[in-house]
């Protein structure tokens, strides 16, 4: 029974010419997306290894000069890319790819692609995953706002109501059939996988497998939601053409509306600071309090003094056995390093506070839910670029305490006057990223998760309700 | 002994109905209806709008739930067995929905999978539409083009497809031209002489009198007289149901059209 429903549902299909011009130009659309996100990732991470090498080379090659000198002169911390970015590159465009690691400053992130981008992009970029959040769920409602209306319209109902039909029936064999149509997209998503498989996966993401498996999992859950509501909706109401209304505004607000609504309120709600002035600030506090002419930077440098003659047991830093302004300036890392927590916590706190303002609009949009969870699991979410910009900052600060070390043990009473060359800049340690494990990610988004999986229960359960109903109003009309 | 008693005696009703009862938000629809219809017999039900002919007919299909009483098909309560006892029923309404984008062979490969006869070849199915008057090149045609009687043709095909035992056709000649309606009688002749049981609703007294082993005649839901078209000339048919379409003031039930 329900393999015949599916059968003429896809011979109706077959012949809706609206249909297939709707699924080619999505079908298109996919692919070019993904033809487009895969050599996006390639320039990029083409460029990053490129822009690693020189780096390397560069730091290496610098000749004799100053450990301090050359913590500012120092390197960069470039992002690497995931090859699940191919699929949903998230916030990678808007987040910055690299981060320049020089003493007494943490610095934001730089090289964000969107500012190389012409203003249409920054509407949209074309990628795999924005393709499938916005056009699969259209699609999915121009498939099924027709299912139980049309048939009542038609009066067809009735007579599927008199072979003995039971009402779950023809629900899932609706529903299958219009799934079925959603999942000849299928191939411009396997492209996508195919060509992020065959993309170098510069981050090693833990648990790849997984990650795909989620992806491919809520985004059936997501077009399955739509499905599921397009068929509730078309059982509820009493033409097709309201039920095309009604679902096309739904899909507008999900996909369109509440996701800028969303982002604009939490922007209001939770301001971030001004990149200027935050910069301004956290400088002011962490590198003035410690080296400007105030009473108080005055005595923080006293108490650093005093206590380091009184480690070494000398009354005078010339006595001293290693060299004063080396440690002086590692005392003023360890001081800043404590100001950049706190103001970096606050900055993130601020990201965090707007993201759950996001999420809790996706309570009214399941494109938001889908869309955390996608960027989530593809290693490009707000939360992988914290754990990227914190692994590197943890590293600016190894690595400008080895090049303090350096003046502190070899440096003397030369100071700044003292040369390291390439023998030791050959030694120093590159910056190498791990991931956050597949669980830290998922312990992310549960909540999102169980909104989605919220969402397609409700959708699931208004066409089993509507069918039902459909056949309840058929019999006494 | 009336002439349903008289019918049922000695062999089991494909349809019956005992004490049937239907009431919509008070509003009485059918009242302590009694039928019963053998295999090779054709009731007619003849009444006025809102007379309870499609209310019986809806409720031996169990599309709705009786008040009190009971339907029955093939020996199946119809409320206990839904399933079960619409795979004995075919239903032709009076407009005969179809696919239109689909052509009249693959509507009825459709409905007849639907009611479980999903295992034809196109030959069977070919054969079905032939014998319900249409022929292969017009079963290949997209239903959109169809008359009204090539969509009742193609409604019988699928009944005679699923391989029913019980009939019920709720005005199924209205609205047909002459020839259509003729050709709608022939069948309904064979479907009978085949042994099928036939409900049919109508408002066709001439066709009742041609096609009916009995006329049941129905006023304000209750089925006030039985008539044996044969014992009967025609015309005395029509005096007796005029007469009590005279008396019947009744207005029309909700829900229960026809």
């Amino acid at each position: 029974m329900i393999k015949a429903i599916i059968w003429k549902e896809l011979l109706q299909y077959r012949r809706d010419g609206r249909i297939l011009a709707v699924l080619l130009i999505t079908l298109a659309l996919g692919f070019a997306a993904t033809l487009n996100s895969w050599s996006t990732v390639e320039t990029q991470q083409r460029e990053r290894q490129a822009a690693v090498a020189s780096d390397r080379a560069t730091w290496d090659n610098q000749g004799k000069k100053n450990p301090h000198s050359a913590a500012h002169f120092s390197r960069y911390a470039f992002q690497p890319t995931s090859s699940l970015s191919v699929f949903d590159p998230g916030l990678k465009d808007y987040m910055g790819s690299a981060i320049w690691l020089e003493a007494h400053y943490r610095d934001p992130a730089t090289l964000r692609s969107v500012e190389d981008a012409v203003e249409i992009q920054r509407f949209a970029r074309l990628t795999p995953a924005w393709i499938l959040q916005v056009f699969a769920p259209l699609l999915a409602i121009l498939l099924a706002f027709a299912g139980i209306a049309a048939e009542r319209e038609r009066g067809t109902l009735r007579q599927i109501m008199s072979s003995g039909v039971p009402p779950q029936h023809l629900f899932v064999g609706k529903a299958i059939a219009a799934l079925c149509i959603v999942g000849l997209l299928a191939p411009s998503v396997i492209a996508a996988v195919a060509l992020a498989a065959n993309t170098h996966d510069e981050v090693g993401l833990p648990g790849t497998g997984g990650r795909l498996a989620g992806i491919v999992l809520s985004y059936i859950l997501y077009i399955g939601a739509f499905t599921f509501a397009a068929i509730g909706i078309s059982a509820r109401v009493a033409k097709s053409k309201t039920a095309l209304v009604v679902l096309v505004g739904f899909w507008a607000a999900s996909v369109v509306f509440v996701p800028r609504l969303a982002s604009d309120v939490g922007s209001a709600l939770s301001p971030a600071p001004s990149a200027a002035d935050f910069q301004a600030r956290m400088s002011d506090d962490a590198s003035g309090a410690f080296w400007g002419g105030s009473e108080e930077a005055q005595q923080r440098r006293a108490d650093v003094e005093a206590n380091v003659l009184k480690q070494y047991g000398v009354d005078k830093i010339e006595d001293l056995p290693i060299n004063y302004d080396g440690y002086l300036l590692q005392e003023s890392e360890e001081f800043a390093n404590g100001v950049f927590d706190r103001y970096y916590d606050e900055l993130w706190g601020t990201y965090e506070a707007q993201s759950d303002i996001v999420r809790l609009f996706s309570i009214v949009s399941p494109t938001l839910a889908l869309s955390n969870i996608s960027s989530a699991l593809a290693g490009s979410d707000l939360f992988a670029h914290r754990h990227f910009a914190d692994s590197a900052e943890l590293f600016r600060r190894d690595f400008v305490k080895l090049l303090n070390e350096e003046m502190i043990q070899k440096g003397g009473q030369d100071g700044y006057g003292y040369m390291a060359d390439n023998d030791f800049w050959q030694t120093n340690p590159d910056f190498t990223y791990t991931p956050p494990p597949l669980g830290a990610v998922m312990s992310n988004i549960w909540v999102d998760i169980l909104v989605l999986l919220g969402w397609t229960f409700a959708a699931l359960l208004l066409a089993f309700r509507g069918v039902r109903f459909s056949f309840k109003q058929e019999a006494v009309a | 002994m009336s002439l349903t008693d008289e019918f049922t005696s000695g062999q089991q009703a494909m349809l019956q109905t005992t004490n049937l009862r239907k009431t919509f938000d008070g509003v009485v629809a059918l009242e302590g209806l009694n039928i019963s219809v053998k295999p090779g017999e054709t009731l007619c039900l003849l009444g006025a709008n809102g007379a309870g002919k499609t209310t019986t007919i809806n409720l031996l299909l169990g599309f709705l739930e009786p008040t009190s009483g009971e339907a029955f098909v093939n020996g199946r309560n119809v409320a206990e067995e839904p399933v079960e006892t619409k795979r004995d029923l075919a239903y032709i309404p009076e407009q005969v929905a179809l696919y239109p984008s689909l052509s009249g062979l693959e509507n009825l490969k459709y409905f007849a999978a639907l009611a479980g006869q999903d295992s034809y070849s196109d030959a069977d199915l070919y054969a079905f539409i032939e014998r319900s008057g249409l022929s292969k090149e017009q079963a290949d045609r997209s239903v959109s083009a169809y008359s009204k009687g090539m969509r009742q043709k193609i409604g019988v095909a699928t009944a005679l497809a699923k391989q029913a035992k019980a009939f019920l056709l709720d005005e199924p000649l209205s609205g047909l031209d002459p020839s259509a309606a003729n050709e709608f009688a022939r069948l309904a002749g064979e479907l009978r002489a085949s042994g099928a049981a036939i409900l049919m609703a109508t408002h066709d007294i001439f066709r009742a009198t041609e096609l009916a082993s009995r006329i049941g005649i129905m006023k304000a839901g209750q089925l006030v007289e039985e008539l044996d078209p044969q014992a009967l000339h025609g015309k005395e048919i029509e005096a007796i149901y005029l007469n009590h379409m005279r008396t019947d003031h009744a207005a029309p039930a909700k829900g229960a059209a026809a």
